[in-house]
Order: C-alpha cells, then structure tokens, then sequence
C-alpha cells in the first residue's frame, strides 16, 4: 500500500503543477524550522471544501492528518523525526500542494550510548582505545552537529575531563594507555545526559628478564622423582605484574645433550613447573625463557649416578638386566624404564620388582653379534657379547 | 476347515491391532527408516504448500519422496501426534494389507486358502521385517494398494466392466501417491501377469503349448482395448500424480554416487547381509520354495511363475551375476534389492495360504498319514507352526538380539538448546544419533547439515560420497571419515556450529580439527562448538519450484485417498467376497515322491541351519597358535576383556588385576582403535612358541601398527598365551597438586532473550601471524608459518588460507585441520599447516577402499598455478582446551628420528598426546610443519616415548611466496594495522638445531577425553 502511495506521490509530483495548482498554498505558522516534538499548526492559503488531508513524508514513513475540526481549514500536527518533512496536501486524490519543513532535532535524552572499541590495551603509552558516544534525543534524532560532549576519565583517582563535538550525533576520543595497570572508568556528557560508565582494562606489557629457583634435590639422578621450578614475579619494564597465562618455557640440558622443554604459565606473575631429575650423571642446566625476549638466571645442578648395580643375564632368549639396585640399597622403582638396543635393534621394558625381563626374538638374537647398548631411567651402559657368556 | 474363512479372516486382523498395534510402539524408534517418514510428515504438518525443506543439507525438496503416506500422518498429527499418527497410518495399511493378500490369493486359490495365506501374511516375516525393523510405511502403502488393485484389472481384463477399471484405477492412484516405485515395478511384476492370467483363463489350456500360445495371443489381440487402457492409464497415472516428482528428477538431477547396501552383496561371503536381506525375508516361507514353484508351475499361472522366478534370482542381489546382468550396473548400483525378495514373498503368499489349507484339512494331511502315520503328521504340522510362531516371536523382538540404532535418546534437551539464545541460526549436525537424528529435526526449526534422505540432497561433500549420513561416518569407512572430517574442517562454509555427540568415538576428530567441548545436556550428549561461525543468512537459497506444481503436489495425492473411498463407496465391490472360477484347490504334493522331495528341502534346509550352529559352538581356536593369537586380537577388538583373558595360561594373572590393568590403559588405540589386521610371524619351540605380532589399527586420526612379542604354551593340547606386561611405572607422589588457569566466559550478563549487548562482548584476542610460507611440494600446494597469541587471554584460533593466481583469480580456500594448536596461551605460539584438500573420491577410478585409511589424503587439483595466498584469521578469547601441561622430555636425534619423552605435569590424563614438529631453514624461517599423534595417553606424573621420523625432502621445499604482513588479515583488519603495539619475538630458545643449515622445534598438544571439568 505504501508503495502505491509512493509511486501516486511521485507520478503526480511529476506530471502536475504543484506550486499554482487551485491556488491553494500550504502557509506554515512558523517562520524558522520547529523543533521534533512541537505542534505545528499549517494553514491553507483559501479555503478549500471539505476532505482535504495532509501526507507527511519524515524520510521514514507516511502519516496522514486531517484538518482541524470546525471548518478551520488548518492542520494541527506534531513532527517527531528530524530533517527534512515534506508535506502532501491532497484532495479527492488529488495533489494540490507541497512543501517542505526542516525539522530541528531536541536535546540530548536518555539513554545516552557509549561505546567502547578495544575493551583492554597494553600499557606503555602506545595502545589505545576510543569511546564513542551516539548523542540521540527523546524521539531518536542524532542531536545537532557540534553538540558539545565532555568526556571523563576517572584513573588512579585522578579525574581528566577532554571535550569533543558530534558529527551526525557522534562523538569520540581516544584514550592513550599509561604505564601501570589498571581499571579506567570512563562516561561521557551531553546536554548534561550523562552516559553509562565504560571500564577499559590496562593490561601488562610484555615481561622482562626474570630469575628462576628450584626446590630441594637430591642429588642423585632419578627416573621418577621430580622437582619444581618456579619463577619470580614476572613483571613489564613498567613495574607491572604480567597477566595470568603468561607463557614461560623452562629449557634443560642433560650432560649428555639432551634436552627438556616445560611450558608453564604464570599465575599472579609466577610461574611453576615440575621437572623430572636427570636421568644422566653430570651437569644440569635450567633456563627460563619467554618468547618476548625476557629470561632468567641460568640454574646448573650436579647429579650423581644413583644405580651401583646393574647384573644383567642372558639364559637362551630371556634376558634380565636386574636386580638394579641404587644408593641405599634399594630396588629402583617399578616402571623405571629400560631399553636394550643393538645397532640396529630395539627394546623398551622396564623395572619390575627391580628386574627388566626381555624375551628377545631371533631376530634381535641374530642382531646381537657384539655390543649390547643398556640404558636404564636414561643412564646408558654397555655389556659386550663375551661378557654376558 | 475347522474355521469359517470369515473368522480366519477376523483373526488375522486381529492379530494386526492387537500384536502389531502393541509391538510397533516399542519397535518404531529402533527402526532404520520410521523416523525419516515422520520427518517428512512434520515437513507436511508445517508447510503443506511449500514443498522445500531447508532442515536437512542445505535444503531439498520433498517432492523428490510421493507424499501420500506422510501427509496422512502430517494431517493426524495436529490431533494425535506424529509418533502416534505413524502407527495408526501403519497400522490402518496393515490391516487393509491382509484384506489386500485375501483378495489377491483369491486370484489363485479357494476362498479357505485365502483366507489362510492372509492370516500368515499377518505375521509373515517380511512383513514383520518392512515394519517392525525397516518401518517402511510408504512399502507397505504401496504393496496395500497393489494387491487391491490387481483382483479389479483382472475382471476388468476379462469382463471389460467400468466398474472394475473405475475401481482399478482409484486404488491404483492411491498407490502411486504412497509408494511409486512399487506401481512402477509392479507394472512388470504383478499387473502384466495377472493381465495374462485373465486372458489365459478365457482359453482352453487343455491343448498344445502352441494352440495354447496361439489362443492367447488372439485373445490378447481380441482384449487390446482394455489392455491398452489399463496400460495406459497406469502409465498415465504414474506420471500425472506425481507429476512434481518427474518433472524435479528431470530438471534438477542428482549426480549422487551410488552408495553400497547391504541387499547388493555376495551373500555367501557377507553372510550377516544374506541373513539380514534374504533370509530373514524370506523366513519360512522359503521352505514352502518346492511347493510355491510346483503351484506356480501350471499353465494358468506361468507368467507369474516367470515374475516369481525372476524376483526370486533379483532378491538374490550380488551372490551371482544374474541380477546384475538382468538389471544393467545403473539400476543395480541404485536400488535396493531386498525388495524383489519382498514382492517375491508377496507373490508366494496364495500357495502358503494353499499349503496350508491343504495340511490343516485337506489332501497334503490324507497323504502325509497314509504315506507315513499320523503322529508324523502332527509332529511335522505342530514344527511348521511352531517354527511360524517361533519366527514371529523372535523377529518382533529383533531388536532384543541385534541393535540397530543406538539407545533411545530424549531430545527434549537438544530441542530446548536449539530453540533458546537463537542457537538456531547455525546449522547443527548429530553424531552416533542414527535415525533418531530424524526425530530430532521433526522436532525442532533447527538446520542440520546433515540428513537421513541422500536421493535429494546437494552438498557435494555427500553427493560424492556413497555416504548414507555423516552421523555414522565411522561404519563407512574413508568415504564416510573421510568425509566428515572436511565438514569439520570447513564448518564455516555450511554455517555449522553445534554438534551434538552421543558417539565418544568422533572425539578426538572434534578436537584436533578445533572444536570444543561446551556442555552436556541432561541426556548425556555432549555439545561440541566451532568458535568464529557466522550465522545463517536470514534468506536461505533455495530451488523454485513453480506454483503449479506445489498446487499439484498438496492437492492431488491427498484427493487420491478421497476418491479411492468415493468410488469405493458408489460400486460398493461386495461380489469380491465371492469365490472365483479357475482357481485351483490342489497343487499336488500328495504322491511319496512330492511330500519326499519337499520334506528332503525342508528338512535340508533346518539341517545347514543346525550345522552352522554347532559348527560355531564347537569351535576351539586354542586348537592352533595362530588361530589362539587371531581370537585373542578379536576379543581386544571387540573390547571383550574376559575372553581375552581366558586365552592366558591359566593361573598366571589373576582375573581382577588383568581387568585392572585394562581399565587404565589409555590412548588412541586401546580407547578408539579398530584392529584392521595381523601380520604373525610364528617360531616353534616344542611345547612353546613366540609370535612377533604386528597389528595394524585404524584410529579417527591415524593409523598405527603396533609390535607385540607373544609367548604361548602348549598346555593340555591347547594353546595359552603368557600374559603380557602392563606399565608398572609408579608416580612419585600419592596426592599431586597443580595450579592452574580457569577462566570462564560469561557471555551475555543480563540474561535476556535479545542479542547479547556491545558492553559484554568481549574483545578478539590480539594474535599474530610470524610468518607465512606458501610452499611446494610434488604437485601440492601448501600454507605454513607460525602464529602467536600477544594478548592476555587464551584465544581460540581459525585460520583460513585463500590461493590466488598470478591474475588474482582466486583457486580455491581451506582452514588448518591437525597441524596447529587451535587454542594458544597468552604469548604461545603454534606453528601451522594448511593442506588443501580435494573432495576426495570424486573420481570413480579412484581407489575405494571401504576400510577407513586415515592416511590417505586426496590433494586439491590445480588447474592454475597459485602464486599468492591471502591469510584470513580469526580468534576468540577461549575458555576450554588450553589446559594440557604436557611437556617433553629427554629429546634428541637418533637414527634419523626426534626420540625422546613426553611428561605430564597435570592432574588430567591426557589421552592422546600430539606432537607438532616444525622445522626451519638457516634463518630460522619455518619450512615444514609435521605432526604426531602418540598411541598411548600420558597419565598423571607419568611419561611416554615418541620417536618422530625426520623426512629429509620437506627440508628442501620450493617457497612459491613468502610474507610476514602483507596479505594477512587478523579478525578482519590488514595484519600491519591490527598490531598496533610493538612486539619483539625471540624464539631462539625453542629451536633446536636439526644438521648444520637447520633447526626444529616441538610443540606439544594433547586431547583430554575426561577432563575433571566436564
């Protein structure tokens, strides 16, 4: 229907004379533009019989009015949508005038919207965030160009007030970082409405070099047991603790150069890992990186060998390497594993009840011609052919 | 008889309501196709007039399926219900089918015959089997119809009266709307016998075959007129009812590859198929073959012998050639040829009936007692009953025995969470569902991407596939995988979001393709979330289908049922209960020789059946070592943990901790693996021997093959294996504590039903691509690099690679799969590889292994060189999947592998450990990206080793583009004006050097299956 009204609207428009047709003019009882929510009394310049109405175009939608009751021949309308209105005097489907009316949009109303882009920056002065403001008044109209917005941020206690200006009821302003972490709480002002408060989160920059520490250890390798490592409070060059799930990688280095890699993440700034003793005698180095450059002190440990015995026999195809006993007499534990390799052949079983039992397949027989590589936890030993007949 | 027909007849109905109408309430929801045609009714309840369904794939139309029965349930359902609409359609068309088979059996045999076969029908097995396993209502519709209809084509053929064509016609429109296929076949099967049978029964058959062909043909010649209309008006009516559907089939074909079914298998080497499409249809019916072929072998009903022949061989499906040869490869790789057998059993209905007649009252009794005795007599009538009765019994409770869907799941949950925070607009898709997927689209607005219907469907990733569903992907072996692996992969492209897993298996697939777990629903199913989903354009593409046709389609079949009852009700055919001239009471079977040869079939046939009983039951496979070891892997495989045990020497293990030691062994392989098969290699030594055992599994990820060295012991001339070893290895501490990040994303705040506000969404964590490689290798095409998270909180990652060529045309776009940590802590980074992945076995020649091979990769065919890639990613802060503290160990270069161990800091079990290896080239810029699933899990405080073999090709790679900026887009922005804040990288700590020119670096990943949290 509405199209139809349009498209009627549009064709006669075009095809009648609009401004002397019946000499009828539409006379507005306001010389400069109303304001959206005034009344507004339009008159006729004649009079005009009965069934007159009036078609107002907002850009939006169409309403239709009819005169004043009492033969006044005046329309009594209130304009809610700002901008341009354009007014259709009709009768008998018949368009006898048109004009236009600018409607000027009212203060600033409630709810005022502000908008945060980028809910939490870095600190370190280069990050930033904008808080934009939609100004609207009561009916919805962006309010006029260059309304004054005064933003505010509230940081540290310490309140900082900038000023802005709409452009089509927008506003913004930028809001730099700083150097600590913390919350910034922040509204805007117009026509004194005042926005709801927006809280922008300064997050930690990237660590600096940190130290790591170890707990108690034994000084004895081990399969089994293990230590942790944990970092000091990591902190951004700015004295901030960085954030929870800050990833730091722990790097090891066996004496025999292997390595170890255990990611940790940080928890209030520390960050902790457990780390299985050296399973090979000699030095132990721990580093504690972050993949942002940051790293700490370098821990080296010294570790002794804790296996004084190791028989190993071989009856036909069952071999057993045990009973491995350890420092203080003991078995090592159950599940301590244990490879045997040739050159080119190799079996993985581990500790039970201190002793490793392999049935070793012809093949791995026919592989055995010399040496018998035994690694037990990660500690290596070798027994040739001669000394296991 | 003992019994008036009319009683008999009473009796069977009577068995419909009261066993089918209590049965069916428990068997629907276990049924392969109930729920899929009451999917379609609900589409008919919903919107009778708009033939496209937009609820399964990517929209389909329902003119593609004669509508008939689902729209009778569409309309019952507004006062009953759709679940109680379907039995009372079923069973309607049940009861009319019994009053169907009297009428046709009249055709051929006396009215105590027909009354008899119908009461057998009742309870026939493939009658049991269409309803109570298949639910096949449109089946059974379709046959209903036919069998009515061919009495009237009958007298209208020899007659010639309207009232029988008028009649004819009615049922036969009702037929067609219901089930076409059925007309259609039925032409040949049924109505061009019965035309013959009328013609024939208005010659003398007592002369030569030639005076007797002579005779029919002038007949013939003589009847054109009425051949001719019934002819054509079957054919007419065919294409004018469901004119819609032709028109569709004709304008809109589907190219979908054939997919394989069960009833087209050799049926001697898939005997599970033979049972379940052949011998169960034909049930005990088959052993009444000799007599149904000596009835059906007299002149009068030799074009009906041929029909019964030929769908005999038909239904025989691929155990020989025939059927292949008599059908063409088209038509044979399309239909499904269990329903030959089913019509075939339709057809051998009125000389059961017959057999019957003639044991309970008539000349096979008098013969069998006077050849034999009479206690013989009783005992072989009281064994066809009972083994009738025994059949029946077992076949309505087939789902006790065997099941073939999965538990029943309550939907309510599921509905109420597609319905509730819009979870609507994003398509949804169900795994280890089965056909209850159906019920739950019935049930819901919700879109799955998946559907229960593949005649109608448009998704290429299907339509390629011989792939019934994606939700039991996993019994389809690559194609099914396969297949649903891509969808997981580039869920983005199909809009889905949610899938709701009843199906531990599919798991690991979610997991290591980016999903994430988000909640159990009270029912049990989990529901698994692809972040970075768009929503559901709110207009959807679909096909046109013109006015006419959609006023065709939800008029005319409906119309159908109230003419058929209008003319039904204006002839009133009540002559029908007459009897018929030119039946025959006796087919034979009453010499020595007859009953002997009968009963030698019979008695033949219960005879293969004990055989293969007993020869199951004794069988010993501890009788030789080899076949020890084989049942020993198949009791693994089937998780059958106390027959496992029992081939252990006895003694050695106790019960208890073999069962202990099970129930904590973990991975990818004891928890997900399938054994595909066994390579043993046997030594002997006297009482003992030794195996090396290389048993090859397929997994949802991979495949692995796993050595295993055995010791058995020859022990009172059986077989024993030394149990084998399980990890002993003990953690250190009793109790073991770890600190751990939670986090949890609230969502929407203010809990209403509006979309979630500005103010609670979060921001889209900063991430960073280091590094983007578009590399070479052979004739594939690869995007590699290295991204990182740079902000506080876990992000999610997607990351999609677009290729274009030197003309900026683009080829063809693909998210990462396995090779990339989908989740990255704060400051983590994870290396990436993007494989473009062809829509595999789209060629026929490809190779078409029915076994799942995760292994095999289909690459994506160039036509055009790429020359660029445009990176797209995406991220969302992630509170799920970061939590796996696995680290490595011991790690180092042996043999050309990275050997080393993996240990787990955690309190979680991480069940399958990931290894993601990159290497990088002298200026430490990635060039391969590899990765490593672990077969064991990694428990809590324990380790396990890996070797990771190094391939010296891929450090040789042909770099096509390089960036580390430009053409890659971070959450929609230029990558250069995303990261706003700088950021130096050092990862010289995490990268090792490989040989002199190269180095690598490990990334551990892992999946947890039963996280605390959960």
């Amino acid at each position: 229907m509405k199209i139809i009204i349009y498209i009627t609207l549009a064709f006669l428009a075009l095809v009648l004379p609009t401004e002397d047709h019946e000499n009828v003019h539409l006379i507005l009882d306001t010389k400069s533009s109303p304001t959206a929510g005034d009344r507004v009394t339009i008159g006729l310049s004649r009079s005009f019989p009965n069934d007159l109405y009036l078609i107002v175009d907002d850009g939006y939608t169409l309403s239709s009015y009819t005169p004043e009751s009492g033969g006044t021949h005046s329309f009594n309308i209130v304009l809610e949508t700002a901008g341009i209105n354009r007014l259709y005097l009709l009768s008998q489907e018949q368009l006898l005038s048109i004009t236009s009316i600018e409607v000027l949009p009212k203060r600033a109303s409630y709810p005022l919207d502000a908008y945060l882009g980028g809910k939490a920056i870095s600190v370190g002065g280069n990050d930033y965030a904008l808080l934009t403001v939609f100004a609207q008044d009561m009916y919805g109209n962006p309010v006029q160009d260059s309304t004054l917005v005064d933003f505010e941020t509230l940081r540290f206690g310490e309140k900082i007030s900038t000023e802005g200006y709409t452009s089509h009821g927008i506003a913004y302003t930028e809001i730099r970082s700083k150097y600590k972490v913390s919350q910034t709480m922040m509204s805007a002002r117009v026509d004194q409405i005042s926005s709801p408060v927006r809280l922008l989160l300064e997050k930690a920059d990237v660590p600096v070099d940190f130290t790591i520490s170890t707990s108690e250890i034994s000084p004895y390798t081990s399969s089994q047991n293990y230590f942790t490592v944990k970092t000091s409070i990591l902190k951004d060059q700015y004295g901030n603790v960085v954030d929870d799930g800050t990833t730091v990688y722990f790097l090891c280095h066996e004496a025999d150069g292997e390595k170890r890699l255990v990611e940790a993440s940080t928890l209030d700034g520390i960050a902790t890992a457990d780390i299985n003793y050296a399973q090979e005698e000699g030095n132990f180095i721990i580093n504690g990186y972050t993949l942002s450059g940051a790293k700490s002190n370098s821990i080296e440990i010294t570790f002794e060998s804790n296996i004084v015995s190791w028989p190993v026999t071989l009856d036909e195809a069952e071999l057993f390497v045990g009973p491995v006993i350890g420092k203080m007499g003991e078995l090592l534990p159950n599940g301590t594993p244990v490879i045997i390799s040739t050159k080119d052949q190799t079996k993985i079983g581990e500790l039970v009840k201190g002793i490793a039992h392999f049935h070793l397949p012809p093949t791995f027989l026919k592989a055995f011609t010399d040496t018998l590589y035994i690694e037990i936890g990660s500690e290596h030993f070798i027994k040739t052919k001669n000394e296991l007949e | 008889m003992f019994l008036k027909p009319k009683y008999i007849l009473f009796l069977a109905l009577f068995i419909v309501v009261v066993i089918h109408g209590t049965t069916i309430f428990f068997t629907l929801g276990k049924t392969y196709d109930a729920y899929v045609h009451i999917f379609f009714a609900d589409h008919y309840a919903r919107s009778w007039w708009d033939p496209w369904e937009y609820r399964w794939y990517t929209g389909f139309p329902t003119i593609s399926y004669p509508p008939l029965s689902h729209m009778l349930m569409g309309v019952l359902s507004y006062a009953i219900g759709l679940k109680i609409a379907f039995v009372s359609v079923m069973l309607t068309t049940l009861m009319a089918f019994v009053l169907g088979v009297f009428r046709f059996s009249k055709l051929f045999v006396s009215i105590p015959a027909a009354s008899l076969a119908a009461l057998y029908a009742a309870l026939a097995s493939s009658v049991i089997q269409t309803v109570h396993i298949y639910g096949q209502l449109p089946t059974m519709m379709g046959i209903t119809a036919l069998l009515h209809t061919l009495p009237f084509i009958y007298d209208y053929i020899k007659d010639g009266k309207n009232k029988s064509l008028w009649l004819a016609i009615a049922i036969m429109s009702v037929g067609i709307t219901s089930h076409h296929v059925t007309t259609i076949f039925g032409m040949v099967f049924f109505i061009a016998p019965v035309i013959a049978t009328a013609l024939l029964d208005q010659i003398d058959l007592q002369t030569s075959i030639w005076q007797t062909t002579r005779q029919l043909l002038n007949k013939a010649w003589e009847k054109k007129i009425p051949i001719m209309i019934i002819g054509g008006m079957a054919i007419f009516l065919v294409v004018f009812l469901i004119f819609p559907y032709w028109y569709w089939s004709r304008t809109d074909p589907i190219s979908q590859v054939p997919i394989p079914h069960g009833s087209r298998e050799n049926f001697i080497k898939r005997p599970e198929m033979g049972m379940m499409f052949f011998v169960i249809p034909w049930g005990l019916t088959f052993i009444f073959i000799p007599y149904i072929l000596k009835s059906l072998w007299t002149r009068r009903n030799a074009f009906f012998c041929l029909s019964f022949i030929l769908l005999f061989i038909l239904g025989t499906g691929g155990t020989t050639p025939i059927p292949r040869m008599l059908l063409g490869d088209n038509a044979f790789n399309i239909l499904t040829l269990d329903r030959f057998t089913f019509w075939a059993s339709m057809m051998s209905l009125p000389f059961v009936g017959s057999f019957f007649m003639r044991l309970v009252d008539g000349s096979i009794r008098t013969a069998v007692i006077s050849l034999y005795s009479q206690p013989i007599f009783y005992t072989l009538s009281g064994l066809v009953i009972g083994i009738y009765m025994v059949q029946a019994f077992l076949l309505l409770n087939y789902h006790q025995f065997k099941s073939l869907q999965p538990d029943p799941i309550n939907i309510a949950p599921i509905v109420k969470f597609i319905e509730e925070d819009e979870h609507y607009r994003w398509r949804f898709m169900t795994l280890g569902f089965g056909d209850q997927m159906a019920w739950l689209s019935a049930n819901t607005r919700g879109l799955s991407i998946d559907g229960n219907y593949h005649s109608a469907r448009r998704v290429p990733e299907m339509t390629t596939r011989p792939l019934e569903r994606l939700e039991n992907s996993k019994f389809k072996g690559i194609q099914g995988l396969g297949s649903l692996q891509q969808f997981l992969t580039v869920s983005d492209k199909y809009h889905l979001k949610y899938i709701f897993s009843n199906d531990k298996f599919y798991d690991p697939i979610l997991h290591f393709t980016g999903w994430e777990r988000l909640t159990r629903l009270d029912n049990g199913i989990m529901i698994w979330q692809k972040p970075n989903i768009k929503p559901l354009p709110a207009l959807l593409p679909r096909n046109d289908i013109p006015t006419a046709h959609k006023i065709m389609w939800g008029t005319i079949p409906l119309s159908t049922v109230f003419i058929m009852i209008a003319v039904l009700l204006w002839y009133r055919p009540r002559k029908y209960q007459k009897p018929r001239e030119n039946v025959m009471n006796d087919f034979g079977l009453t010499t020595k020789r007859q009953i002997g040869v009968s009963l030698t079939w019979a008695l033949g046939l219960v005879a293969i059946a004990i055989f293969v009983l007993v020869k199951n039951m004794v069988y010993d496979p501890q009788k030789k070592p080899i076949d020890t070891i084989e049942a020993y892997y198949d009791a693994l495989n089937k998780r059958d943990f106390r027959k496992a045990y029992s081939f252990f020497v006895p003694g050695m293990e106790s019960y208890d901790d073999y069962s202990l030691q099970n129930s904590v062994s973990d991975g990818i392989i004891e928890s997900y693996g399938s054994l595909d098969s066994l390579q043993i290699d046997m030594n002997f030594l006297a009482t003992k021997a030794e195996a090396e055992v290389r048993a090859y599994y397929n997994t949802p990820l991979e495949s692995y093959d796993k050595e295993d060295n055995l010791l058995l012991q020859l022990i009172n001339d059986r077989w024993y294996i030394i149990p084998p070893q399980f990890d002993y290895a003990i953690p250190p501490d009793r109790i073991h504590t770890s600190k751990s990040l939670n986090i949890h994303s609230l969502g929407k705040r203010t809990l209403v039903s509006d979309l979630v506000e500005h103010d609670d969404i979060v921001d889209r964590p900063r991430v960073k691509v280091l590094f983007a490689r578009l590399i070479k290798v052979g004739d594939e095409y690869k995007v590699i690099g290295e991204i990182q998270n740079i902000d506080s909180y876990p992000a999610h990652i997607t990351n999609k690679a677009r290729l274009f060529d030197k003309d900026g045309n683009e080829l063809v776009s693909y998210n990462t799969r396995y090779k990339t940590k989908h989740v990255l802590l704060p400051d983590q980074i994870s290396p990436f590889m993007i494989e473009f992945e062809e829509t595999a076995w789209v060629d026929y020649d490809d190779e078409n292994p029915l076994q799942f091979d995760p292994s095999i990769f289909t690459p994506f065919h160039f036509d055009r060189q790429p020359t660029t890639f445009k990176l797209m990613v995406e991220s969302l802060v992630s509170d799920k999947n970061y939590l796996a503290e696995l680290g490595i160990t011991n790690v180092g270069i042996e043999k050309g592998n990275i050997v080393g161990r993996t240990y787990n800091a955690g309190i979680e079990n991480i069940t399958i450990p990931q290894l993601l290896v990159s290497y990088y080239d002298s200026n430490k810029n990635i060039i391969w990206v590899d990765h490593s699933f672990l077969p064991r899990a990694v428990g809590s405080q324990k380790s396990t080793f890996f070797e990771v073999p190094i391939d010296p090709s891929k450090l040789d790679v042909e770099v096509i583009y390089s960036s580390d900026n430009e053409n890659i887009n971070v959450n929609s922005m230029a990558q250069e004006d995303y990261i706003s804040v700088d950021y130096t990288l050092d990862r010289s700590p995490i990268l090792w050097p490989l040989d002199d020119s190269h180095f690598y670096s490990l990334c551990p990943n892992g999946y947890i299956a039963n996280p605390t949290i959960y």
